[in-house]
């Protein structure tokens, strides 16, 4: 390579200094002329005819200075020239391994540009449509209790107005908090909306169409909203005179005063998440979200702000520290607690987000890269002769050498050209999913070609010494179709296979085992995931009174479980069967009981047949009658983790008291609180995540509910996929009452799936890679095996017309096969189970190793080695060994 | 039959290395010399011998510097480098192989 540098450098100076070059030359010619001249008067001639003869003998002096200059400074581009159609002559004259490289290399590469794309997209253009990004950070006010994290949000509002005005020399500070809101266009969307503090746009300077909030917007007579560019798009059919128009969201009319920018979803975009749709200035919270929903007593009250010019994060984190701890200090007058400020730079884990998020597509382009290498030495066996040949009239080894990594330039260049469209292809497919917008954009395709270039140095560099390296007289006297093979070479191609059965096996069982985890972490019943379907309803967003509410679940339920392939049907809380990461919130019941503290349980209302619904068996007891449901509730089933909680854990026949959890004052919920008497234990629900030793949570349920039940799910078990009958069931909803948005509708599977995020997707493209990755191993060594057994013709001729016994052979064939295969496996069985502990010790719950995926994968290599190498070796063995030599 | 033949391709580099470790040499002298060397059997022109002279200046394999000639005549004389040297026993060494090689094919012939 030293030499191919130098003449780059060779190239730029000459045309630096081409100038001077030029003088000298027609200088040195007219000496050369001189001299000429001089010898040819010496001989006799006269002068003037010795110099016309001499200036006759080079053709003229300009053109012989342009003959010389245009042979040198020409010579390197078409040396490139020929190089390259060499190269395409030699890629068609082995058609089939030039396929295979360029496939092979075209697979890698697609997997990386998809990598590089997202990672462009998700850690670099991390908030769509807000500008100058580093200057923004995030605050969380905290209250803890024993001063250390993650302690508990502070509970007002008012602690922002102080922090905001605190901090307005330094920076501005915006507010946001989000949650459901049912939109009225005039059909029923349930959609994700935020309340913001009105300098929200301004702070993160986003270029809205029409207007952002003035100072005092929110004032209740001229409430105001910003829709979302695609509520814009999709529901709105991109109606252009939107900006004026009044659309009602949560019972309140509101005027649309601006769209945000396309792809804009604020700051805490959390990957494959639901983006938010409509923007309300905080001052709204109150009349859109009017129920006991303490939206402004922030109990996820979150905030960004901009940092003025000048300032760093650190000193607006201690100006941040100190007047929360004053404002703490104020609080704590009551409470005595203390208050610290976090703030969360999002560019400090993007290395470590990088290297993890390309760990694995790295491995796949390195599989597809010895893939490459070894096909390129394949390859170079049958060139091996022509090469030799090429030496030996004299080209230099450089020259050769330069020659093959062309060839390897333009396959690998021909691979790009087939990745690039194969990874818009797959991007497209995943974009949707993510809700991420992943463009190949110029520092993708930038990359792109860094990466196919290494890959081709890598793939053909090392193959290219090789091939040049035996002395030409050898490899002219070894006869045409025989091995040139040495041991060291033997060695070199059994570590590249080895290498190949490792990294697959180690990246596909590294996947399978991301999936076991993140899907461990889900809900389970014992109904399956994707026959379980779910629908949630909450009436807080519609400000309809309790009654509607209470007869409209009442014909939910009988309507529902009469739906053709429904099996049955049960009502509860949202989060009071599994919580998807939202923490015991409204869903949860006190619980007091005798021998135990009152503890925050997870259950209350369970309605029609729920346990039938989520597939709970019933463990001891009974489970509720008819008639329990009728008045307020007198009975209780618990689940067998809160029956364990008792002494004896014996739970039937015990008395308990219950109240339902708004974060009152102790002695408010002793005042509602009633008693019940435990009737049944069923089995727990897991939720793996909750739980360090994968152990469920305790659950109470109650036949009727302790109150007014605003938002409630509905859990249908269906015979048939549970997606299918989500028609039927917005038909139904639609039929009860047509102002009622469906929140959230779908299998448990997919709000495991939603709840799970970009972990859900992360784990799946990693196993989906895997797969990649053992077939892209698997057509490797398809390919090489068999044509290095293929190779073997004449060695196996001289075995046989020594006596050796066809079968004897075949089995010496596939042993040496096989032997490679179990090196793999070995090598790679202890990679993944390298990786396996370092992920199992970072989640609850995760299992050790994923037999099952590692053994299949291994078999399935195992058996591509047999295939590869025994084909070849019985084709050899059934022929008279004395055609094989003769071929020789 | 003319006795004079063209240098085989690929061999120019390696005969001009050769007469210029001999000492400096300007053009004229080294095309000079060659004739002389293989009793005018090798010819060479200017217009293989310039380009030649560039490419191997070039590789740093040789050196040009002015000077005067034996007819007292300004002449630019090539001087082997370090370089020159190493690439030139490479080149000697490959001709050899390559000779021994075509000897004993015809030998065996």
């Amino acid at each position: 390579m030293n030499r191919h540098l130098s003449r780059v450098v060779v190239l730029v100076r000459r045309w630096l200094g081409a100038d001077t070059r030029k003088r000298s030359l027609d200088e040195e010619l007219e000496s050369f002329i001189q001299h000429d001249v001089d010898a040819r008067i010496a001989s006799g001639m006269r002068e003037d005819e010795a110099r016309r003869t001499a200036l006759a003998s080079i053709g003229g002096m300009r053109q012989f200075t342009e003959h010389v200059q245009g042979a040198t400074m020409g010579a390197s581009l078409e040396a490139l020239v020929r190089d390259v159609s060499y190269a395409s002559r030699a890629a068609r004259r082995s058609g089939g391994l030039s396929l295979a490289i360029v496939g092979s290399l075209a697979t890698g590469l697609a997997v990386t540009v998809v990598a590089f794309a997202f990672i462009n997209a998700w850690l670099f253009k991390e908030f769509p449509g807000i500008s100058q990004q580093d200057r923004l950070v995030h605050l969380e006010l905290r209250r803890m209790p024993d001063g250390r994290p993650p302690g508990i949000p502070l509970d007002s509002a008012d602690d922002y107005r102080v922090v905001r005005a605190g901090l307005s020399r330094l920076g501005e500070v915006a507010a946001t908090t989000q949650q459901r809101m049912a939109l009225e266009l005039p059909e029923p969307h349930s959609v994700l909306g935020v309340f913001v503090s009105e300098n929200y746009f301004d702070v993160l300077g986003v270029r809205i169409r029409g207007r952002t909030f003035r100072s005092n917007e929110g004032e209740p007579n001229a409430p105001v909203a910003v829709i979302s560019d695609r509520l814009w798009r999709a529901v709105l059919a991109r109606d252009a005179s939107v900006i004026g128009k009044h659309i009602r969201v949560g019972g309140q009319i509101v005027e649309v005063i601006g769209v945000t920018p396309e792809g804009f979803a604020g700051t805490r975009i959390q990957l494959g998440g639901e983006r938010p749709d409509i923007w309300l200035p905080l001052a709204l919270a109150d009349r859109v979200a009017p129920n006991a929903r303490p939206v402004l007593r922030a109990d996820n009250l979150s905030l960004v702000a901009r940092l003025q010019s000048g300032v760093s994060a650190d000193a607006f984190a201690a100006a941040a520290q100190s007047i929360a701890a004053q404002q703490a200090h104020a609080v704590a007058a009551q409470s005595g607690l203390a208050a610290v400020i976090q703030i969360g730079m999002d560019t400090a884990r993007r290395p470590l987000r990088v290297a993890i998020v390309l760990g694995i597509p790295v491995l796949v382009l390195v599989i597809a890269c010895v893939n490459a290498a070894s096909l390129t030495l394949a390859r170079g066996s049958r060139q091996r002769r022509d090469v030799a040949i090429r030496l030996a009239i004299g080209a230099s080894r450089d020259r050769v050498v330069r020659q093959l990594l062309i060839e390897s330039l333009a396959l690998a260049f021909a691979a790009m050209v087939i990745a690039l469209p194969l990874a818009w292809l797959a991007l497209s497919t995943v974009e949707a999913r993510l809700s991420l917008p992943m463009p190949i954009d110029l520092p993708v395709v930038g990359w792109t070609v860094l990466t196919t270039v290494i890959c081709a140095v890598v793939s053909g560099l090392a193959p290219a010494f090789r091939i040049t390296s035996q002395a030409p007289l050898r490899a002219l006297s070894v006869s045409r179709g025989a091995t040139a093979t040495t041991p060291s070479e033997t060695r070199r191609k059994r570590f590249n296979s080895v290498a190949q059965i490792a990294l697959s096996i180690g990246v596909l069982a590294t996947g399978t085992q991301l999936i076991a985890l993140v899907d461990g972490q889900g809900g389970t019943g014992g109904t399956p995931p994707n026959r379980l379907l779910m629908a949630s309803f909450d009436f807080d967003q519609l400000r309809l009174p309790p009654q509607t509410a209470s007869a409209f679940y009442q014909r939910l339920l009988e309507g529902a479980s009469r739906l053709p392939g429904a099996v049955s049907v049960g009502l509860a809380r949202p989060t009071s069967v599994w919580t998807f990461g939202r923490g015991k919130g409204p869903g949860s019941v006190i619980v007091w009981a005798p021998g135990r503290e009152p503890e925050i349980v997870i259950g209350g209302y369970a309605g029609g047949d729920l346990f039938g619904a989520i597939g709970l068996t019933l463990l001891n007891g009974r489970t509720f009658t008819a008639e329990d449901g009728t008045g307020p509730p007198r009975v209780a089933v618990v689940n067998m983790a809160y029956a364990n909680g008792f002494p004896d854990r014996r739970a039937i026949g015990r008395t308990v008291r219950v109240a339902s959890w708004r974060r009152q004052s102790d002695s408010e919920a002793q005042a509602e609180a009633r008693d019940v008497t435990i009737i049944g234990v069923v089995e727990s629900a897991g939720e793996r995540r909750y739980s360090r030793d994968g152990s469920a949570v305790g659950k109470l349920y109650l036949p009727s509910p302790l109150g007014p039940e605003p938002a409630l799910t509905l859990y249908v078990r269906t015979r048939q996929r549970a997606d299918d009958l989500s028609p039927a069931l917005h038909e139904l909803v639609n039929r009860i009452d047509a102002r009622v948005p469906i929140g959230d509708i779908g299998s448990l599977a997919s709000f495991n799936e939603r709840s799970m995020g970009a972990s859900h997707w992360l784990a799946r493209i990693s196993a989906l890679l895997g797969v990649i990755a053992v077939a892209l191993a698997a057509a490797g060594l398809l390919a090489v095996t068999s044509y290095n057994v293929t190779q073997r013709a004449r060695e196996f001729a001289v075995r046989l017309a020594l006596g050796a016994e066809p079968r004897g052979l075949v089995a010496l064939v596939v042993t040496q096969a096989l032997k490679t295969v179990a090196i793999g496996f070995v090598v790679g069985g202890t990679l993944a189970l390298g990786v396996t502990q370092l992920i199992a010790a970072q989640f609850h719950g995760a299992e050790r190793v994923n037999v099952s995926a590692f053994g299949q994968s291994s078999a399935f290599l195992a058996a591509v080695m047999l295939i590869a190498s025994a084909i070849p070796a019985i084709r050899a063995a059934r022929v008279d060994p004395i055609l094989n030599l003769k071929d020789g | 039959m003319s006795r004079r033949k063209d240098v085989p391709s690929g061999t120019l580099d390696l005969l001009v290395l050769k007469l210029v470790e001999r000492g400096p040499i300007h053009g004229w002298g080294l095309m000079k010399r060659l004739g002389a060397l293989t009793d005018e059997v090798f010819q060479v022109t200017p217009g293989g011998l310039f380009p030649a002279l560039q490419r191997i200046e070039e590789y740093g394999w040789i050196v040009g510097e002015w000077g005067v000639s034996e007819n007292n005549r300004r002449a630019r004389f090539y001087r082997i480098t370090r370089a020159g040297r190493r690439q030139l026993a490479k080149e000697e060494e490959h001709w050899n192989t390559i000779a021994l090689a075509i000897a004993r094919v015809l030998e065996g012939a």
